[in-house]
């Protein structure tokens, strides 16, 4: 009977270590569902570098085996969770070839920036 | 009957003729699904704006070590291309953004065009010693605060006629600043827009 136990509680914790393949969830990172999982946002992080205000990184990895082209912007809210209305967060239009990861960089407008919302959408042209 | 078939052909016409017309629509420029086109549009001195700021915020060259901010004067940038298009629709946007952040202020007082200075900073200063002023109130001397950089650059445009006869346009926003104390250039960024069009599109 412990056997059996520990053996569950062997394999639960392996089922844990083992790698699954579906969209990495982030609340920050909206994806629109036409997209479906198409292209996967991975990799998100929020830094300061050089300079004094936020820089939001991510990869954008095409799941597929053509190009996909995609518009995305990143929203910058300030402490209060409000945006912060800015031509840095307009739509900016990029494409990825099959299987490719491309690596994003947005700089916050302001040091009041502390959060950001970010969202890709198939392109409109 | 006559009249009756004039007035039924005018009708039709005046009906197929509204048909033909592209009715107004108000862009919502938050989700345009407009086609492209050859020249350049809002759009692309939006995305060269997001660009430009993008590259000055993460360069840290705005950060002043006492957090205080810069005060900026708006050059000149040339239009070289083969378009009508006001260069302050670029900068203006720039600007804005710059003095949002809180560590740069641009000075009326001193611009390369005349549209970027305030007449009236002098109007009010000619009224000095005018005793149906308030002398009090009347802008006293060297409260003028000089520029320490000034933002300048210019857009260029080169068409290159394709193998197939297409277009290919190519337009190179740059914009430079430059610290004014000593002249040497202090930022730089250059945005190429390039579109690919038919031979016969017009650009201008």
């Amino acid at each position: 009977m412990q056997k059996l136990f520990l053996s569950l509680v062997a394999a639960v914790a392996l089922t844990g270590c083992v790698a699954y393949h579906s969209a990495p969830f982030d609340r920050r990172i909206t994806v629109s569902p036409e997209l479906g999982s198409a292209i996967w946002v991975t990799d998100v992080r929020l830094t300061k570098t050089t300079s004094l205000q936020y820089t939001m990184q991510a990869n954008i990895v095409n799941n597929t085996s053509g190009v996909v082209e995609v518009e995305y912007r990143t929203v910058w809210l300030d402490s209060n969770g409000t945006e912060l209305p800015s031509v840095v967060s307009s739509w900016t239009p990029m494409s990825a070839a099959p299987r490719e990861v491309v690596g994003l960089a947005s700089t916050a407008p302001s040091p009041d920036a502390v959060d950001f919302r970010f969202y890709v959408q198939s392109s409109r042209h | 009957m006559n009249k009756i078939a004039v007035v039924l052909v005018a009708a039709a016409a005046a009906a197929a003729m509204t048909g033909c017309q592209t009715p107004t629509t108000r862009v919502d420029i938050r989700n345009d699904r407009g086609p492209q086109v050859a020249a350049l549009d809002y759009r692309d001195v939006q995305e060269t704006a997001n660009e430009m700021l993008q590259s000055l915020f993460r360069s840290g060259r705005l950060d002043r070590a006492d957090g205080g901010a810069y005060v900026m004067t708006v050059g000149r940038v040339k239009n070289e291309t083969m378009q009508r298009f006001d260069t302050d629709i670029l900068t203006s946007y720039i600007t804005e953004e710059l003095m949002n952040s809180g560590k740069i202020m641009v000075t009326s007082a001193m611009a390369a065009s005349a549209d970027n200075r305030d007449e009236m900073i002098d109007a009010a200063r000619s009224v000095r010693g005018d005793d149906e002023f308030n002398q009090a109130t009347v802008a006293a001397k060297g409260q003028k605060v000089a520029p320490t950089h000034s933002i300048f650059g210019k857009i260029i445009q080169r068409e290159i006629r394709m193998d197939n006869g297409d277009k290919q346009i190519e337009y190179y926003l740059l914009l430079r600043i430059t610290d004014l104390a000593t002249g040497l250039q202090w930022w730089q960024k250059q945005h190429p827009i390039v579109k690919r069009t038919d031979g016969k599109t017009p650009t201008w």
